[in-house]
This record gives structure tokens, sequence and C-alpha cells, in this order.
């Protein structure tokens, strides 16, 4: 339990995907826009991030190390990390139609970035045991959740103040990005 | 008269007379007692970094504006770089060579400040990110804090800001109580067998004397009407309820709340750094939960983390949480559906 809880911690501040690793920065500063779509893609990669990291470990350390078929390793996650996130916007249409209106045109992307990649990735090389996959899983998704709902915020008061037209647009969400990278690298150690 | 909670009366209003230069010169004579109380303890460096960080905000503030095409006179001396150069000297080592503290104070202006629109704008603070800048780029220079009671530093403070003479601060420097008692406790040490070798006590060093002087000068401003309760309050209580927490579940381990209310920047942070009215939350529950939060995750630093305090990092974190618990603790307005 203790393991779990300060493995999500680690997972989810010190090593944020997003801020730590730098992974997954193009559809956080291309849905941190307007905070809805920002809420709607947290939820999703609260939902899907998690499940598509660990269908990932289990087909590395379940299927193809015993095989000794690692070298095949890439190939199966790309196959993989493609077809689900299309089955799932397929699904998304025919369910809950609004939703697909929204996220519709990014959820074909969803699995063939470095946010899902990079994730499957670090958790399959980090993780020592089952449990703590599960933890990377969740903690992953959780941090990237939250700084994509921060980012997103953030924005949303920034696109109220007067900046410089030289820092206009992408320039101050970077620097807004790093300094959100700066406050979290304190919490190194914490997990 | 209809008042809210806050005692507001309804429009139209008198203007109160407030303005951003008349709250900062309120907010730097709050400041005062735990200035000198600092530099009693730690020395005339105290006061030459506090003075360094200033000259280097106010003129990395001049090049903006002027950069800017914005007005000089009232912006430049409306009190903020001013309150920006001052807290961030208070959080440098006193014997720390010249050009961090200006690095930093630059850095504050024109990246934390300017870059995100100027004065009533900035997402984060900018002495605080200037100073976790610092923590993270020179983590060496900046652990290098006179260990408690030693005398020799008084003559050579020019000698080692101005001439950058780092054995003379080597010869004086020591872990700070905040650093000695993290390291000892992750050495799987026992707080019992810490104390005998850190002085009299762990609040050595007159960590106390001068937290009790921010207390003072920060109870002032609440007096003054300047700050509101919400942030310290919520502050102090988070500080207290995690560190009494971990403190309950093994007294051996973490050090008590006491040591973590009376050490390091708390009072300074709670009064003077997390109020700061840009970059925090602007509902009154959103100021409660904003505080709560830097107070928790303060102690968590100390206890887990790297850095020698958590005060920095903890607000920056918060800043950036602002906006978003602004949105979710904003009152409904009456009769308006709720879309959050």
């Amino acid at each position: 339990m203790t393991t779990l809880f300060s493995t999500i911690l680690a997972a989810a501040l010190a090593q944020n995907l997003l801020l730590d690793g730098l992974l997954g920065l193009c559809p956080a500063l291309a849905l941190s826009r307007r905070h809805d779509v920002a809420a709607g893609m947290a939820l999703l990669t609260l939902t899907a991030l998690p499940i598509l990291i660990l269908l990932g470990y289990a087909i590395q350390v379940g299927v193809l190390r015993p095989l000794g078929a690692e070298s095949l390793t890439l190939i199966a996650w790309a196959l993989l990390l493609t077809t689900l996130p299309v089955a799932a916007a397929t699904l998304l249409a025919r369910f809950r139609p609004g939703l697909q209106a929204l996220l519709g045109a990014y959820l074909p992307f969803f699995g063939f970035n470095c946010l899902v990649l990079g994730g499957v990735l670090l958790t399959t090389v980090r993780a020592e045991s089952l449990i703590q996959a599960v933890g990377l899983a969740l903690g992953t998704a959780a941090g990237y959740a939250i700084v994509l709902l921060m980012l997103s915020a953030l924005r949303e008061r920034l696109a109220l103040t007067p900046v410089p037209a030289a820092m206009r647009g992408g320039a101050a969400t970077l620097v807004t990005l790093g300094l959100l990278a700066l406050a979290l690298m304190g919490l190194r150690g914490i997990g | 008269m209809q008042r809210d909670a806050d005692g507001v009366a309804s429009s139209p209003h008198i203007h109160s007379g407030a303005s951003v230069a008349g709250v900062m010169r309120r907010v730097l004579a709050a400041l005062a007692p735990g200035v000198m109380v600092s530099a009693w303890f730690l020395g005339p460096g105290v006061l030459l970094q506090i003075g360094i960080a200033t000259v280097a905000a106010l003129a990395a503030e001049a090049a903006m504006l002027s950069v800017r095409g914005l007005a000089m006179r009232p912006f430049l001396f409306d009190g903020t770089a001013i309150v920006a150069g001052v807290l961030l000297g208070l959080a440098m080592p006193p014997l720390a060579p010249w050009w961090l503290a200006s690095l930093a104070a630059v850095f504050a202006m024109v990246v934390v400040k300017h870059a995100h629109g100027g004065v009533g704008h900035n997402l984060f603070n900018p002495a605080m990110a200037g100073y976790a800048l610092l923590l993270v780029c020179f983590p060496y220079a900046m652990k290098s804090w006179p260990a408690p009671g030693a005398e020799a530093w008084a003559a050579d403070v020019l000698g080692a800001v101005f001439l950058v003479d780092t054995a003379k601060v080597d010869a004086v420097s020591g872990a700070t109580a905040l650093s000695f008692v993290r390291d000892g406790l992750r050495g799987m040490k026992m707080l019992a067998e810490l104390r005998p070798g850190a002085g009299a006590s762990l609040l050595g060093g007159g960590a106390a004397w001068v937290n009790l002087a921010f207390l003072g000068g920060g109870l002032a401003l609440l007096a003054a009407r300047v700050i509101r309760w919400q942030i310290p309050a919520g502050f102090i209580a988070g500080l207290l309820a995690v560190s009494l927490l971990l403190y309950l579940g093994d007294a051996q381990r973490h050090a008590s709340p006491l040591f973590h209310l009376m050490g390091g920047a708390t009072m300074l942070g709670a009064f003077f750094i997390a109020t700061d009215p840009v970059s925090s939350p602007v509902t009154p529950r959103g100021r409660l939960v904003f505080g709560l939060l830097v107070g928790a995750v303060v102690v968590l630093i100390r206890r887990f983390g790297q850095y020698p305090d958590g005060v920095a990092f903890a607000v920056l974190l918060m800043n950036a949480a602002a906006p978003l618990i602004d949105r979710h603790t904003r009152p409904r307005v009456y009769g308006e559906r709720d879309t959050r």
C-alpha cells in the first residue's frame, strides 16, 4: 500500500511526464487553451492512459519477455497504441457524440504520440513489480491531467493580461510552462 | 445598508484612498522588524543582500518599462519591485556572491513579471521564482548559510559578497537547522540523537526570534487590513496539521510541529509571501484552500524533499494552481446554473 501510494505520488509529481519528462507537450499545448477542452482531455487521460500503459506493460512483461521476443516490443506497442484509440473513437462516436465532437479530432492521435509511448516505455523501464506498474500508470495519468488543468486555468488568465507583443501567445505560454516546471522541481525526492 | 460576508456594502463605493504604492509602503514597514532581527542574528550580510536584490530589481524594472514604453515614474516607484527585492534579499544566504541575488532579481522582473504583463498580472510570485531558479541552478552556493553562532563572518561580509571569496564563506558556513534535521532523519537517526550536536536547541541561530518578528509584522498587516486572514491562517493550519500527523505517527522520526512553526521561513511565508494579492486566489474560500495547501506542501518538502526550505516551491506550486482554485471556489451567482 505504501509502495503503491508513494509510486503514484512520485510519478504524478516529481517524475511528472509533462514537466520532468517533457513528453506529451503537443497535446498539452494544443488542448489547454480552453478549460473545458482541457477538462475533457484530462478525463480522457485519466481513464485511457492507465489502461494503455498497463496493456503495453502486460504485453512486454507477460508475453514478449517470456518468449524472448523483446525486439518486437516497439512494433507490438505501435499496433496496440494505434488500434485501441481508433476503436475508442469509433465507440465514442456511437455512444457519446457530444464528447466525440469535443475531442474527436484529437482522440485518434492520443495513442500515437510521445505522451502514451513515453508513458508505456518509462513505466516498463521503471516498474520492478506489477504493483509498481499500476502505481506508475495511475500516477503518470494523474500528473498529466493535473498539470493540464492547471495550465489551462493559467492560460485563461494569461489571455486577459497585457503581455508584451513579442511574448504574446505561444511564447508566454512556454514561459508559464517553464515556471510551472521550476515549481515542480521543488518536489524532487518526494514519493 | 446591506453588507455581504466581508462587510462590503453594495455600490456606490467611496475610494478608500488605498494605492499600490501605499500598500507596498505598509508591507515594507511591517517587514522591517523581521529584517532587523534577521540582521542581528545573521549579520550585515542580510542587509547587503536586500540592497543588492532591490537595486537589481529596480534596474531591471526600469529597463523593462523603458523597453515596453510604459510610464517610468508611477510604475518604477509603486513599490512592487522594492518589495520583491526585499523578499528576495531575505531569502538569500547572507554571504552569497552579489551576482546571485542580481541574477534572481533580473529573472524575477523580466521573465516572471513583465513577460506575463507586468504589475498586477504576474502568474507567479516574482521573488520566489527568482529564488527557486537559484536553488535549482546553484544548489551549493544557496546552501551556504553561516553556521549558528559563527562569529568570524562579521568582518568579511564585503569580501565574501563582492570579491566572491568562497573560502571565507566555506569557513563559516554550516547546515541550517532545517537541513540538519532532515539530513539526520534521512540517515535513519532518531530525533533525540540529533539534539546535542545542533547547539543549544534546534531553534538556535535565532530562527524562532526571526519568525516571531515576522509574525508581529504580519499581525500588524492583518490589523491594518492590508492582507486578509484566510491565507496566513490556512498556511499555519496546513503546516501544523501535516507536521502533527507525521509527528503523531512517529515522534522520533519527524520534527515537532513547533519546530516547523518557528523554523525556516514559516512566518515570512505565511504573512508576506503567500499573501501576494496578484498570484494568490481571489475568493475567500479559495484563499483558505490555497493557504492550507501551501502549508502542507512546505512540510512535505522540508521533510522529504531536497531543498533547504519548502516555502518558495510550495508558494510557486500553489500560484500555478491559483486560477484553478479560483475557478472551483467561485461563488455561484443566484439564479445561475452550475456549469462548472
